[in-house]
């Protein structure tokens, strides 16, 4: 008889102002308001506005219409969709958020006319990325600077941007499913126009402003921005109120607030999560180069450029040489510490290819030197070969683990949930391999249990099942704009520049 | 004189009753006292796992019979007609109100959430409650009902402990079992080489074997023909495989696992062609043949699948397309075991074997409608196929085991999705899902 120890974790707890817990993001927040709430002074986000005249009028439209609250979407899930209760002090922000008259930047009609027509795609993204850059600096100069700036933009920039893309390769369609599956974010920033996100996020990182891109189907029901690949044709926008949840909760997270945190338990070590991955240059030719993304429980996000990746032999994997990794751990716990004024007790390092044995060892050397005694190294391949099936239309619930052996579990992150009352997602989900290479820790039930709850760390979205922990989640993002941050620089390591 | 009738009699012996087998399957539950105008009683949700409680609470109302026929009483159901005053009463509760219904004569107890029931109007007016006595049955299957009663009344946001159900999961693993020896030799052919030679002189070669280092590996005896004239005479040797798959790390368990490819290809050969592009096996279909039906016991019953299905566009006679059911294999060691991880997936052809103009939108298409239930047939069909109980096996091949019975049949304590059922096909965002 072969059997797998199959088990149930229950949703974890996040924690919200005054001790306030609860499963989900918008309940808990309506509910207690974020963490970091506090009656003592009023906080007051003031928000800057960089696009055309259309879209500053439209966006300003919409977030005067936020501040009364969005009705619910109709729907037989009460907890699914729940309504947006408001963008004012009263709201689940506890805070205004406010656009001032200085804070307001149109691009003239002439540069944008400038940017479509121009025929070279190239040129047309670094004409756009220019034109946003120039406004968000002007912007960042003054002498009380917006702390956010939406860069809302044109339906014209995006249709001319977004053509930037080849046909997706074929991994790119195997991957669809499960990619697809995720909740998307919003605000939207589609794959296609990921060259211009990428440099215009990384050509603002020195202004110390972070920028929230928003397209027009956001905030105007009526946009329409035309599809140029047939591929991607079927993305569907989110309901008005989902919309403004996600949209206020990233700009509540980019302005410094931190809208709730992972609870722990108080006998526990304190622990910080690495995630490790690689992207690729510019040229995509060049060596892959390594980045490291840093969170606490408290989600405060730290991201680092590393050494360039070198390839294996066996298996084409990249991996970074002893040194590299040393240095990359190292430089990550240094930054820690000047956060928290001690090292953490515990390193998760989590990475999305196998351990190669230098990487090991450069991890463990940085590791010993900053005094840090328990360590677990979670290699999570993209895909689960492993899955599971009940005997129902619905996926197994999230939260369902099976153990395989000593070093690899297979753990749900996307499933059928009880709160919300149904499977949330399309298609059939994949669930991730967790796969120990070093684990210290003895017992696997609280590693699952970590890595469910930092599946619950994205700021950039308010339904709670992210499919995967954001050391991971955010690798994506990262890479993106990384890659446009000329060599020599250290980027801002702040993770909200990224998101 | 004082007197106790026997109907308060009877009525105090069904709230027993009720009490001990709302205890039984993990609530708790409170009787009113004396003062009672048509509420029994209390039940709190509880986490039976945990033993949790938050303070959600139904209301419960119990009609007691002792003994025969209940009003309208068949095999499958009964009714039972509230008095309006009741039902103002019960309609106008801010809790969720429940109506028992026991009969002590043979224990039963069976249970209506009355907001649910009579948010049909037409129901109101007739003031009739029709129990279904298989499904309305209290026991520890109802639990999932209570928690949604309860979390249809509550607001948005409320947590309701849900009841555990055990239930059973089907994994995607086949077990694999291989031959203890594997054979070796040495040859001075390239692989190509080794394939033109075998081919040339025995038409069409076993397939079942890997070249590496100029040594060939495979489970069959290769020092008969037709591998007998492509290696060096006197080489052959076997060895251990499973000291083999442990000596040298990666590259052999790479070759092994390239081996137990082989192996499968080999295995099934006649009914399946391997699609090189994307690396999966897929339904052959037979010259001139527009479909292909296989019939197969399943995880429960006898069934059949259309594994090649065509797909004609209006008016015409010669089909467009074909859909194959094809997988992925993945070979995977877990605790010193190896596993076939079964993906299913699909082949697109406009013939028969090339691949269809248009495969990956056909791919996308259907990968978009497949719903965890359409998946776990597929997983089935294959591995009944893969583990045929009469097929003979050849020797000295790889073979196939459902793993515990059913495909890795493993009891889990899993927690049943409130409200999932009635729902079939549609998913949160509304769009139908197959």
């Amino acid at each position: 008889m072969s059997s797998f120890d199959l088990s149930h974790l229950p949703e974890p707890l996040l924690e919200f102002a005054a001790n306030g817990r609860h499963i989900d993001v918008r309940f808990g927040l309506m509910d207690y308001g974020p963490v970091d709430f506090s009656t003592e002074r009023t906080k007051e986000i003031r928000l800057g506005v960089v696009g055309s005249s259309q879209t500053v009028g439209k966006l300003g439209d919409w977030l005067r219409r936020c501040e009364g609250g969005i009705p619910a979407k109709n729907s037989r899930q009460p907890n699914l969709f729940p309504a947006f209760p408001g963008s004012t002090i009263l709201g689940p922000f506890r805070c205004s958020f406010d656009v001032g008259t200085r804070h307001v930047r149109i691009l003239s009609q002439s540069v944008i006319s400038r940017i479509v027509s121009e025929r070279d795609d190239d040129t047309a993204v670094s004409l756009a990325v220019e034109a946003f850059t120039n406004e968000v600096k002007d912007l960042a100069e003054q002498d009380q600077p917006p702390q956010v700036v939406i860069c809302a933009l044109p339906v014209e920039i995006i249709e001319r941007v977004s053509n930037m893309r080849s046909q997706p390769s074929d991994d790119d369609q195997e991957e669809l499913p499960a990619d697809e599956s995720e909740p998307e974010d919003v605000p939207v920033v589609d794959r296609e126009i990921e060259n211009f996100r990428g440099a215009l996020k990384a050509a603002t990182l020195a202004l110390r402003v972070p920028i929230q891109i928003v397209w027009p189907t956001t905030y105007d029901n009526d946009a329409v921005v035309k599809r140029k690949l047939a591929e991607f044709s079927t993305r569907k926008v989110q309901d008005e109120a989902t919309r403004a949840w996600n949209f206020f909760c990233a700009l509540y997270y980019k302005s410094g607030g931190t809208p709730w945190r992972m609870v722990r338990d108080q006998r526990e070590y304190s622990a910080t999560f690495m995630g490790v991955s690689f992207f690729e240059g510019l040229d995509g030719t060049s060596l892959q180069t390594s980045s490291a993304q840093l969170f606490d429980e408290r989600g405060e996000g730290l991201i680092l450029k590393g050494g360039p990746g070198l390839k294996d032999k066996t298996d084409r994997q990249p991996y970074l040489s002893a040194l590299d990794a040393f240095n990359l751990t190292r430089t990550a716990l240094q930054s820690y510490k000047k956060e928290h004024g001690n090292y953490p007790a515990r390193l998760v390092v989590h990475k999305t290819s196998r351990f190669h044995p230098e990487e090991r060892e450069g991890f463990q050397r940085a590791i010993e030197q900053s005094e840090i005694e328990i360590a677990d190294f979670i290699w999570m391949p993209r895909r689960s070969p492993v899955r599971l099936f009940r005997n129902s239309v619905y996926p197994p619930l999230r939260g369902t683990a099976m153990r395989l052996d000593d070093a690899q579990t297979i753990l749900y992150t996307r499933g059928s949930v009880d709160f919300f009352r149904t499977y949330p997602g399309l298609y059939v989900p994949n669930p991730l391999v967790l796969h120990a290479q070093r684990r210290d820790t003895p017992d696997w039930n609280l590693l699952l249990k970590e890595t469910l709850a930092l599946t619950k760390m994205n700021w950039n979205g308010t339904q709670f099942d992210g499919a995967l922990p954001i050391t991971l989640k955010a690798a994506r993002q990262v890479g993106d704009i990384l890659k446009y941050v000329p060599d020599g620089t250290t980027p801002d390591p702040r993770y909200r520049f990224y998101m | 004189m004082k007197k106790i009738s026997e109907q308060q009699r009877i009525g105090q012996q069904g709230v027993h009753l009720l009490a001990a087998r709302l205890l039984s399957v993990g609530l708790s539950f409170q009787p009113n006292g004396p003062l009672d105008a048509g509420i029994d009683g209390f039940l709190e949700l509880r986490d039976p796992e945990s033993g949790e409680v938050k303070a959600q609470w139904i209301t419960a109302q119990l009609k007691t019979q002792k003994e025969g026929r209940l009003a309208e009483e068949t095999d499958q159901s009964f009714s039972y007609t509230c008095r309006q005053q009741d039902l103002e009463y019960w309609l106008g509760s801010n809790v969720p109100v429940v109506l028992f219904f026991a009969r002590l004569s043979d224990e039963r107890i069976w249970w209506k959430a009355i907001h649910t029931w009579f948010a049909d109007d037409a129901r109101r007016r007739t003031r009739k409650i029709v129990f279904d006595k298989t499904r309305d049955t209290l026991n520890e299957v109802s639990l999932p009902g209570f928690a949604a009663t309860v979390s249809g009344f509550s607001a948005p946001g409320r947590i309701v402990p849900s009841a555990r159900i055990v239930e059973m999961l089907n994994t995607n693993l086949l077990k694999v079992a291989f031959p203890a020896k594997t054979h070796v030799a040495e040859t001075m052919s390239s692989y190509s080489e080794v394939r033109e030679a075998l081919v040339e002189r025995y038409g069409s070669p076993p397939i079942d074997w890997i070249l590496h280092g100029k040594r060939i590996y495979s489970f069959r005896d290769i020092s008969i023909p037709p591998f007998r004239d492509v290696i060096e005479e006197g080489s052959e040797d076997t060895i251990d495989t499973s000291t083999w798959i442990e000596s040298d790390g990666e590259v052999t368990r790479r070759l092994f696992v390239q081996l137990l490819h082989r192996a499968l290809g080999e295995m099934v050969h006649e009914s399946l062609a391997y699609w090189r592009d994307r690396r999966y096996l897929f339904w052959k279909i037979g010259k001139g043949k527009e479909t292909r039906t296989y019939s197969y016991r399943s995880f429960e019953n006898k069934t059949s699948r259309k594994v090649v299905k065509s797909y004609k566009r209006d008016g015409e006679t010669t089909p467009s397309y074909f859909r194959h059911d094809a997988f992925h294999a993945n070979f995977v060691r877990i605790a010193g075991e190896w596993y076939l991880a079964l993906e299913p997936t699909y082949h697109f052809t406009s013939d028969g074997y090339h691949e269809f103009r248009y495969a990956s939108d056909r791919m996308s298409g259907i990968k978009r409608l497949e719903t965890n239930q359409s998946v776990r047939g597929h997983i089935g069909m294959w591995s009944a196929f893969l583990v045929p109980s009469a097929r003979p096996i050849a020797q000295g091949s790889a073979r196939f085991q459902r793993v515990a019975g059913a495909i890795a049949a493993v009891r889990c304590t899993g927690r049943s999705v409130a409200g999932e059922r009635g729902r079939r096909g549609k998913n949160a965002n509304g769009e139908g899902t197959a």
